[in-house]
């Protein structure tokens, strides 16, 4: 009875909330507005929360690691020593993630890690199109030829090989790419819909299952 | 560990069935009886219930120890008219033994005709004996000229095979109420055989397994498996105990029993149901599930084994068998009601002569559909009949365990493992029958040849060296200065240069650090052009390290950084709906005066750009700003996401858009024409026109080397 | 000092990361450990400073009986934190229902208002050779096409028995196969842009290697 009630109560908060939200893209009134405007501030709150929420997690995951001495339990040692170390040099300062000291360790450490990390998937790609990019039917055959099209209509080394390879470029990003991106857009925007419909019609319930 | 009763291998402690035969495995003190299934004490030899041996009995030839243990049945099909049957050896991987010469030109191999042979002995020729059958015995077995049966104390059906090879001729003369394969059975008539005695059915198998050579052509693949010449030696009816626990293929290699001396080769022999073809010269071994199933089991009454044990043993009175019956009939017909088929009045029924009872063979035991039913025992439930297939109206033919069941069936001789075979072997013969057998396909291990294992290596290498070269000596690559034209860059930069002095522009750090390098430097283009048109920049972020990324530019007093804006859509739907309250504190931690931004809503905002390396993120603005404001919305994306915010400029949804480092480059030469590319520009741009071309090449070499596989190489 | 110092941690972590491509080791390792630490601990201070702290504890701290509205949110704020314990984990529901129906409700005007009425008037182009040539034309009818069919392959299928069924899907059939090769051509040009991205990722990083590492041993 009592779980009953909980998931009853949490349906109606999000098919209240939701309605109220939704009817702003209907009905410009000031109230509507304002209702809005006050869930949505309550909105960025939890938002905020659920950051913290998550950072909680990964310090309770890792201090579990370390405690059980499971495999790379020392890496996470050095994991929560930097975390450490960031928010006691944020909390040490008034201007927090602005003082000098968090902005040299996201200057030299963070942008740096986050960027190589993602430079690595670099050599990925090449290999992957050395050894996963077959040309296997009229599909694939398709794909490669506007992907070596346009890769390399964007430099001017294929504007060396071919004078009109930029102008074919162009004309594949504008129309033929554009329609199928379209096309995606369109269909995600409808399930979308469809969706969120359900949702606040109570039909699909994700929350409380 | 729990030995198998029928082929001796030791099974783990709690087995059901056995791992080499499929045997129904009991409790560790019993034995169970694979005829009947019942339980008897370990140290027993024959069933209690039956009276079938409970050791197995394998004898095997030397050249035979070396056959593999087979696994999976492999079973006769119907071979198509314009196909010769392959081989079952060929197709299970047995190596193949020559084809002998013998009895080549005979219908029937010797093997059926001495099997015949232990029945003609005191059977009529078939003319005499058909006029000799008793009334009860339907018309089509006494077409089939079998000789009249006599009752007997202990019927036996006669081996199917004999019967099989006397159907083999006489197929036109079946009624056609016969299901086919049965009337194809026509066989024949049997020529006395000079050995009566009918060959236990591992003497049969033995000597099919070593006699296979010796099979006329026309018998079809199953049966050129099992066919062997019948064994020698007469005089020991007893096959020897095994001398170890026989694996698989062993199973069928018993020592035939008795083996009658000469016979002459059936007709035809073989009836469509075993695969209707004529036989043909058997030069396999024995058939898989044949071999699979471990020894045959002898079933031998106690009175026959000590009649074993003192001479010769005696040919068995040969009866209709109990399966035959039933088809005849269509329902249980008790072989005493039909009387004796084989034995002419008058004459001495084979127990009195001292033959053996006649055994069918195990591969033919297995179809028994039925069986004589003891006295005051309840007549088993009978089976479903085929309704498709060439098995269609026979009952019972395939059982599986545990409703394979020979039944507690004093009169079978021998049966095989593979009566007592697993639902999956029951399964497989029952695919293999509907449908022609197909080569087997040996699923394919994936594996990756040496040397491309290391073609990952050679891609870095590739592209290592396509982006080196031009940062370690720039102008080498031909266009390297040319700047590609881009309009979306272009109308990015005209909507900057309409902008009046003070015009107040959002911009929006949503990229995170993961693309900074391919993101600040048109970032930092874009930025650099608004401050030298005078522009009020209120500079935001919809992810957390925005704010830091935004502080890494140098605005200096130039922008007012106005900190993280959480909750992603509904943050900026906030900020949609109003810009006041959206900004409580800005980055430094200080109070935002919203007075001296002079900004109420978004209405005041003259150009709102956004920064983002995902297209969630310009959805975000396009959603929830775009269609709340009138306000023009730029874009500087990354490369990766181009062709799908594309569809936004297109729509006018985005007023313009400048696409990686690249677009940034085109963005510069549209606002500001005159600016020479610096050096470091022009290695990036040759670096990035390499790498371009190392990938292409990539790709073209991996499909060149697929192609060329699979077109020059065979099998890729 | 600290800039130069900061360079030379830079490279070193830089370097550490490109040993990846020898395989997993334990500079790399560290070297993600470092970067996850760093990033939770900046996502932690930005949730407070910019926002827990100037929208809920100072306000309710400072002028509680104005802001007592914010009580709504500490409580909800209170109850998603109780969902680290999992006894307490029912709790969190209340607010996940909240920002479920907001975020949901968003979705839905969104999608609608801002993506496919708006794209789909994009789509209303001339196919008119005299309003802009025969070039545009044809490509603003690729362009019509292409959408009509890609949306097509996603939603649309349907064989019927009926011979009206069967015409009717085997007209789908081809539009949905020509649909899949407008996704195919939209993929192709996705893998280009990609490998442009991650090109340009790489060039940056050696660049910084290259002339920044120098620079500073001048």
């Amino acid at each position: 009875m009592k779980v009953k009630f909980g998931r009853s109560l949490a349906v109606a908060i999000t098919i209240g909330t939701g309605l109220l939200v939704l009817a702003n893209f209907f009905v410009r009134n000031e109230y509507l507005r304002r209702v809005q405007q006050t869930l949505l501030d309550w909105a960025m709150i939890l938002a905020a929360v659920a950051l913290l929420l998550g950072a909680l997690n990964v310090i309770a995951t890792h201090l579990r690691k370390i405690r059980g001495r499971q495999p790379g339990w020392v890496y996470s040692l050095f994991l929560l020593a930097a975390l450490g170390t960031v928010v006691l040099l944020g909390f040490s300062d008034p201007r927090g993630v602005a003082s000098p000291a968090v902005s040299w360790v996201f200057l030299y450490v963070h942008v740096p890690l986050q960027a190589t990390i993602f430079a690595l998937t670099a050599f990925f790609i090449a290999s992957a199109a050395y050894r996963a990019f077959r040309v296997r039917s009229v599909d694939s055959f398709i794909m490669l030829v506007a992907g070596v099209i346009v890769l390399l209509g964007q430099v001017p080394l294929g504007q060396a090989i071919w004078d009109r390879i930029a102008a074919a470029k162009d004309w594949i990003l504008t129309y033929p790419s554009t329609a199928g991106a379209r096309g995606i857009i369109l269909g995600v925007a409808l399930g979308t819909i469809l969706t969120g419909l359900r949702v606040l019609l109570g039909i699909d319930r994700p929350h409380v299952k | 560990m729990i030995y198998c009763p029928n082929c001796g291998t030791a099974n783990r402690d709690g087995s059901s069935f056995c791992n080499q035969c499929g045997q129904r495995l009991g409790g560790g003190s019993k034995a169970i009886c694979p005829f009947c299934g019942a339980e008897n004490p370990i140290e027993n030899i024959f069933c209690d219930a039956c009276g079938a041996k409970l050791a197995p009995l394998v004898t095997r030839g030397a050249e035979e120890k070396e056959k593999p243990g087979l696994k999976g049945l492999s079973l006769p099909t119907k071979p198509t008219e314009e196909e010769e049957p392959a081989p079952l050896g060929e197709e299970a991987g047995l190596p193949q033994e020559p084809t002998g010469a013998a009895g080549e030109e005979e219908e029937i191999p010797d093997w059926l005709a001495r099997l015949r042979a232990s029945l003609g002995e005191t059977a009529e020729p078939e003319g005499e004996a058909s006029e000799e059958m008793p009334e009860e015995v339907p018309d089509w077995l006494r077409d089939l000229g079998a000789p009249p049966v006599e009752e007997p104390e202990e019927p036996v059906a006669p081996a199917p095979e004999e019967f099989a090879a006397e159907a083999a001729g006489g197929a036109e003369e079946m009624p056609e109420e016969l299901p086919d394969w049965l009337r194809d059975l026509g066989a024949p008539p049997v020529e006395e055989p000079e050995e009566p005695v009918v060959p236990a059915p591992e003497e049969f198998a033995a000597a099919a397994a070593g006699g296979a050579e010796e099979m006329p052509e026309e018998v079809p693949d199953w049966l050129r498996d099992l066919g062997a010449p019948p064994v020698e030696e007469p005089e020991e009816p007893v096959a020897p105990a095994p001398e170890e626990a026989p694996p698989e293929a062993e199973a069928e290699e018993a020592a035939p029993r008795e083996v009658p001396a000469e016979a002459e080769a059936p007709a035809t022999g073989v009836p469509a149901l075993l695969g209707g073809e004529p036989p043909a010269p058997a030069e396999e071994p024995l058939a898989a599930w044949l071999q699979e199933e471990g020894p045959v089991i002898l079933e031998l009454s106690e009175e026959e084994t000590a009649e074993e044990e003192a001479g010769p043993a005696p040919a068995s009175a040969p009866q209709v068998p109990a399966w035959l019956e039933t088809l005849a009939s269509g329902a249980a017909v008790l072989p005493e009601e039909l009387g004796p088929v084989l034995g002419a009045p008058g004459k001495p029924t084979p127990e009195e002569v001292g033959l053996e009872r006649a055994a069918i063979p195990s591969w033919l035991e297995v179809l028994r559909p039925g069986r004589k039913r003891e006295e005051g025992e309840e007549a088993p439930a009978e089976e479903p009949a085929e309704t498709e297939g060439v098995l269609e109206g026979v009952r019972g033919a395939l059982r599986l365990v545990p409703a394979i069941d020979p039944g507690p069936d004093q009169f079978v001789r021998a049966v095989s493992a593979a009566a007592t075979v697993t639902p999956a072997h029951a399964e497989t013969l029952t695919q293999v029958l509907a449908r022609p057998t197909a080569a087997s396909v040996r699923p394919r291990a994936v594996r990756i040849p040496r040397r491309e294992r290391g073609l990952p290596w050679l891609a870095f290498l590739l592209l290592l060296a396509a982006v080196l070269i031009p940062v370690l000596a720039p102008g080498l690559v031909p266009g390297g200065g040319q700047v590609p034209v881009a309009k979306p860059a272009e109308d990015f930069a005209a909507q900057i240069q309409n902008l009046a002095p003070g015009a107040r522009v959002l911009f929006s750090f949503d990229y995170d650090p993961s693309v900074s390098t391919e993101l600040d430097w048109p970032v930092r283009e874009v930025l650099d052009n608004l401050k030298s048109r005078g522009t009020v920049l209120l500079v935001m972020s919809t992810t957390p390290t925005g704010p830091g990324l935004a502080a890494r530019m140098g605005l200096g007093n130039t922008a007012t950084l106005l900190g993280y804006l959480p909750g992603q859509e509904m943050g900026l739907q906030r900020l949609a709906t109003s810009f006041s309250g959206a900004f409580l504190v800005d980055y430094q931690g200080k109070q935002v005066d919203e007075t001296a931004l002079g900004v109420q809503s978004l209405g005041d905002v003259a150009l709102i750009i956004t920064a983002a390396s995902s297209q969630d993120a310009v959805r975000w603005w396009v959603e929830q700003v775009g269609s709340q404001t009138h306000t023009p919305i730029c874009a500087i994306v990354s490369g990766a996401i181009e062709p799908s915010v594309r569809p936004y400029y297109s729509s006018g949804q985005l007023a313009g858009l400048v696409s990686g480092w690249v677009g940034g480059l085109a963005y510069r030469r549209a606002a500001s024409p005159d600016t020479p590319m610096s050096a470091q520009d022009m290695a990036a741009m040759e670096a990035q026109s390499l790498g371009h071309l190392a990938v292409v090449v990539l790709i073209v070499l991996g499909n060149l080397a697929y192609w060329g596989k699979r077109l020059f190489g065979g099998r890729s | 000092m600290s800039d130069l110092v900061g360079i030379w941690i830079s490279a070193l972590l830089t370097v550490m990361v490109l040993s990846y491509l020898l395989g997993d080791n334990p500079l790399y390792r560290l070297a993600e450990h470092l970067f996850v630490g760093t990033a939770v601990g900046y996502a932690v201070l930005v949730a407070y400073y910019s926002l827990l702290r100037p929208r809920l504890l100072l306000p309710l701290i400072q002028a509680p009986l104005e802001n007592w509205t914010l009580i709504v949110p500490l409580l909800l704020a209170v109850l998603l934190l109780a969902r680290l314990n999992h006894s307490w984990r029912g709790a969190g529901l209340v607010p996940l229902s909240f920002l479920l129906g907001v975020g949901v409700a968003l979705a839905i005007g969104g999608a609608l208002f801002g993506s496919i009425l708006p794209q789909v008037e994009g789509t209303f182009v001339s196919v008119n050779p005299a309003d802009g040539g025969w070039g545009v034309a044809l490509s603003h009818l690729v362009l019509v096409i292409g959408t009509v069919s890609t949306l097509a392959y996603f939603y649309f299928t349907g064989q019927g028995d009926t011979g009206l069924g069967r015409v009717r899907g085997g007209f789908l059939k081809a539009w949905r196969g020509l649909g899949k090769w407008f996704i195919m051509l939209t993929f192709g040009a996705l893998f280009a842009g990609t490998v442009m991205a991650r090109l340009s990722l790489l060039i940056g990083r050696l660049q910084f290697l290259i002339t920044e590492i120098p620079k500073t041993l001048r």
